[in-house]
């Protein structure tokens, strides 16, 4: 760069400015750090699946546990895995409810295994599946955001503690 | 992580591909070539993004291929030997007026092309005039004229 500069120089038309360039160079030096950083980031999950993103949380009771990415991107897929035990009283099925101001925000493309029931009251959505034997069930929701921003949303039992989250949506 | 990770990896699958096929395909000499390229890109775009059309997708697909693009400059100019095994050297084809059809030959290049290419860029009527053909790294074929 500077030597097709230098030979073009003595013509008088290229300013030569040693401060110039050497802000430009710095300036450029600068720009390259933040793309580095921000790929590092990437991979880390800061914008989407990664290390970072991936986080799980559990209920005081331990009934239900959480898995979900808190970093997504508008219209990418993201999934929610719900592991739920079957509650006690209640043979043969496992339940858990999902807020449904989350539910409105995101649109869901698949739930494994098929729930038998979903029902809504209120601002929870009830989601109600078949099991056999008292162990937990795990329950994929595969999801793309519809809106952009932060997204909150929570879990839970019936009759248990909620689990709360957040999830950043980037356009 | 995906976005990053797809990138890098088609990045490497061009260029992998686009080093063994040879330079001479990336420089547009026919218009099937060009219509080649852009089927190429509508294939890769596929695999790049998937079913994400998310601007932070798309940036992060074009940070990391113009990154990997810089950083292979940067390997060719710091290590002459990545350099070479990168782009290549360039390729002399004729040398003082005397074709070497051998290596001509190597590179699948006919005399029909480094005429077009002498037509083209310099006006030349006949491959007397050419003092020096030279395939370029970048796939073209630069031509010295002869002193007259």
């Amino acid at each position: 760069m500077s030597g097709s500069e230098r030979e073009l120089g003595d013509g008088g038309h290229v300013p030569r400015d040693p401060v110039r360039q050497r802000r430009a160079g710095a300036v450029q030096r600068v720009a390259w750090a933040v793309l580095a950083v921000l790929v590092l980031a990437a991979l880390a999950g800061l914008f989407g699946p990664g290390p970072l993103s991936r986080v799980s949380a559990t209920d005081p009771a331990g009934l239900v546990r959480l898995e979900h990415e808190r970093f997504t991107r508008y219209a990418g897929d993201t999934d929610l895995r719900v592991q739920v035990r079957p509650g006690p009283g209640r043979d043969g099925t496992a339940a858990f409810w999902i807020s449904a101001a989350y539910l409105s925000q995101v649109r869901v493309q698949q739930v494994q295994p098929q729930p038998v029931r979903w029902t809504t009251s209120g601002d929870r959505a009830l989601l109600e599946f078949a099991v056999s034997g008292p162990d937990p069930v795990t329950v994929v929701l595969q999801l793309r955001p519809d809106e952009v921003g932060l997204l909150r949303g929570a879990v839970g039992v019936p009759g248990g503690e909620p689990i709360g989250f957040w999830q950043l949506v980037y356009p | 992580m995906d976005a990053i990770l797809r990138a890098a990896l088609v990045y490497l699958a061009l260029l992998i591909i686009f080093r063994a096929i040879g330079r001479r395909s990336m420089a547009q000499v026919t218009t099937f070539d060009l219509v080649l390229l852009l089927i190429v890109s509508e294939a890769t775009q596929q695999a790049l993004l998937g079913e994400d059309y998310s601007v932070t997708m798309a940036v992060l697909v074009i940070v990391t291929l113009v990154g990997l693009d810089r950083v292979a400059d940067f390997l060719g100019w710091r290590f002459p030997r990545v350099g070479r095994t990168l782009d290549g050297a360039p390729v002399v084809l004729i040398e003082r007026g005397q074709r070497l059809d051998e290596t001509m030959r190597r590179h699948h290049i006919s005399m029909e092309e480094v005429l077009q290419e002498a037509r083209t860029g310099q006006g030349l009527r006949n491959g007397d005039e050419i003092d020096y053909a030279i395939l370029e790294r970048s796939g073209t074929i630069s031509i010295i004229p002869k002193q007259r």
